[in-house]
């Protein structure tokens, strides 16, 4: 099952769209229950604030002390919003 | 604030609980050292380290249960944890000790929310204290445990510190009653954590981009670069493995062979002399011969880990993978399979998703193994004697075909069998260090223990029944110990249905003899270089010079050569892509549960093998006539 926000803000990008050393905010992941609870735990949930490191595949991503590997396939489904922008 | 009752007993049953890359395993190892075996938990395929500390009076038992994110997530790990957690079909633990990131306590005090929701007492260990403080963070136990209930000790799991105050924890474990955050709620838990943060921790971590582990990730995980280092990371660990096992694999040969000779001085000629000599000792030998390749491709593996590179390089084998239906985490079965593929089968359990552990599984036995070389060697030999080019082409050859036929096969599982992609892989990439030779050295002793013992108990049974199969009924005593040799084979229960089954194998080139070498070799591949010796040159000492050129000039019944160049081709591929290793087929058993994948495993693999011999046979007949 897939989980489409109908709230996407216009200011939000995919994940795979960031800059490198870009600080972002997670908006909405649309990825069924079991993948977004498995990257919640991992400290990537609504509103957890990252570092982008290295785009691509993966691209990596700072997470407070987490750093994180993701496949593309995920982060073109993660929309964030730039820090600059949503703060 | 209340305190629970049965405070005060000393704990003696205690799970380590906690996310993966904190120290857990370290800190068991460093508790428990060699007091403890891996074994399944009750009902399922997830491995458990179970082991023991006394300190004073007091036993203590742990479980180091495997590392973990959630206890609310859906995978097996999760529900595992959360049934040994309550006792569910297990012993019900006194006592939890979580483990958690002093660099990174908010992430780590999800799960620690989740246990202090369960019904049990519990101790949580900061490790890392040491890195939280170089990098500016200072934490204040005492007020963390009021914030949490429960005691607060930080331990450095490599060196050992504060496993006293730990001890001392556990004399006398609390739980108090706190208000704590609804499991689930994101939001809520954060903001609990940020509450207990503020109030116990000092300082602000710096994590600042540029670092060591970012330039060493951007070569690592490069689309080419990162390829060439995996290639250089793995020419390395096999060129390690296959150089320093040679030594202690002729030692083992050595001491069973000495074994086989003083047995034979002590024991009379008969039935007993057969089964201890040909029966016990050559069919643990055949096995346990492997074991110094086993002990260092998971020592290797083990570093490896620790520094930190597998997490990388599953990330560089998943855009290879992928394309087939597996995701990137199967490339360290994959890599055990080139020792054995029982190894390889067990480490399929890395493999979160269910259908992307079962392809893995299923294709893992396609890889070479160590058991296959002997038999390469002799077809090599016999194909291409006196041209060392083609030789090493042809070995390369072995390999690449057991790959390629691995990857075809995971490709056709998922659009039928196994349909749908892999899961896309989301990992985390624990920063590089120096890898822990302690942690890598019981890790290999435990690995080695459960191969053994696997050796001992279901491998040992099935090479005993394969060498009464060939060595009963007995034949009358000939004065010619060759005759005898080939009369024994030829008339017993396993020659009698090699010759029935020959039909089967005719349209391959094979005549009765190989049919048997194939036969028999569903014990352990390597049998048939020794059966075939004791067919075609009534010896089965193959060492001997004379003895390679009389198997090369073995004749049919028809005169014409047994090793021609369509029948070795044959067999050759034969031997790369069938399963022939009936101790493999248990363990896949075991491991999904069901003889269904463990049979299907058998028969796809077996008919791959004969289509593909039947067509190289075909095909260099056509180009030798």
């Amino acid at each position: 099952m897939t989980l489409v926000s109908p709230t996407i803000e216009h200011d939000c990008i995919p994940l795979s769209q960031l800059g490198e050393r870009e600080k972002a905010v997670v908006h909405v992941a649309e990825l069924d229950h079991n993948e977004r609870e498995a990257l919640a735990a991992m400290g990537l949930h609504e509103e957890a604030t990252f570092e982008l490191c290295q785009q691509g595949q993966p691209c990596i991503i700072q997470v407070e002390a987490t750093r994180l590997g993701i496949s593309r396939e995920v982060t073109e489904r993660i929309m964030v919003r730039r820090c600059g922008v949503c703060n | 604030m209340s305190t629970l009752d049965s405070q005060s007993s000393a704990a003696t049953s205690i799970l380590l609980l906690g996310n993966p890359n904190v120290g857990k395993t370290t800190l068991f190892n460093r508790l428990c050292g060699l007091r403890s075996a891996t074994a399944n938990f009750p009902g399922s395929t997830v491995e458990a380290r179970v082991g023991s500390s006394t300190r004073g009076s007091v036993k203590r038992k742990f479980t180091d249960l495997p590392g973990i994110y959630s206890l609310h997530t859906t995978d097996d790990l999760a529900r595992v944890c959360t049934r040994a957690l309550d006792g569910t079909n297990c012993e019900q633990p006194d006592t939890v000790v979580v483990v958690a990131d002093a660099t990174n306590l908010r992430r780590n005090l999800t799960i620690v929310n989740e246990v202090l929701h369960h019904d049990v007492r519990c101790v949580v260990v900061l490790s890392m204290a040491d890195i939280a403080q170089k990098s500016g963070l200072t934490i204040d136990c005492e007020k963390l445990g009021t914030h949490l209930g429960c005691a607060v000790v930080k331990v450095n799991p490599r060196s050992g510190a504060g496993i006293d105050a730990l001890h001392v924890a556990l004399d006398e474990p609390r739980k108090t009653k706190v208000s704590l955050p609804e499991v689930g709620k994101y939001k809520e838990v954060n903001a609990w954590a940020n509450e207990i943060i503020a109030d116990s921790v000092g300082g602000k971590l710096a994590v600042t981009g540029g670092t060591l582990t970012d330039r060493l990730d951007k070569v690592c995980t490069h689309p080419v670069l990162g390829i060439f280092v995996f290639a250089a990371v793995m020419i390395g660990l096999f060129w390690t493995i296959f150089t320093l096992a040679a030594v202690p694999m002729d030692l083992i040969d050595s001491v069973f062979g000495y074994l086989s000779s003083i047995a034979t001085s002590v024991l009379p000629d008969g039935a007993v002399h057969d089964f201890i000599v040909n029966g016990v000792i050559a069919g643990i030998a055949g096995t346990v011969v492997f074991l110094p390749q086993i002990c260092l491709l998971f020592f290797l593996i083990s570093l490896l880990e620790d520094t930190g590179y597998l997490a990388r390089a599953a990330f560089v084998m998943d855009r290879v993978l992928r394309r087939f239906g597996l995701p990137g985490q199967s490339f360290v079965p994959f890599l055990s399979a080139h020792a054995c593929a029982i190894p390889a089968i067990m480490a399929a359990r890395i493999v979160p998703d269910r259908r992307d552990r079962l392809a893995t599984i299923l294709v893992a036995p396609f890889f070479s193994c160590s058991a296959r070389l002997p038999v390469y060697v002799l077809l090599v030999g016999v194909l291409f004697a006196n041209q060392p080019f083609f030789a090493g082409l042809a070995f390369f050859g072995c390999y690449a075909l057991g790959a390629g036929a691995a990857f075809l096969t995971a490709f056709i599982m998922r659009r039928t069998v196994l349909p749908g992609k892999s899961r896309p892989m989301v990992l985390e990439l624990p920063t590089y260090k120096l890898p822990s030779l302690r942690t890598a050295i019981l890790n290999t002793i435990d690995r080695a223990w459960v191969f053994l013992k696997n050796a001992g108990t279901v491998i040992l049974a099935i090479v005993v029944v394969l060498w009464w199969l060939s060595a009963y009924p007995k034949v009358e005593p000939t004065q010619n110990d060759s005759i005898q040799a080939t009369t024994q084979l030829s008339e017993s229960y396993a020659g009698q249905i090699g010759q029935f089954v020959s039909p089967v194998f005719a349209p391959l080139g094979y005549d009765w003899k190989l049919t048997i070498g194939v036969m028999t070799s569903f014990a352990a591949r390597e049998v048939f270089v020794s059966t075939i010796a004791v067919l075609v040159a009534g010896s089965d000492d193959v060492e001997d010079e004379t003895i390679m050129e009389k198997i090369e000039h073995a004749k049919r019944a028809d005169g014409s050569p047994i090793f021609n160049a369509p029948t070795s081709a044959s067999l050759l591929v034969f031997f790369v892509l069938a399963m022939q290793c009936l101790p493999t087929i248990a363990v896949t058993r075991r491991e999904t549960g069901s003889w269904n994948w463990a049979f299907l495993q058998l028969g796809y693999m077996t008919v791959l093998a004969w289509v593909c011999a039947f067509i190289t046979f075909q095909v260099v007949s056509g180009i030798v006539s």
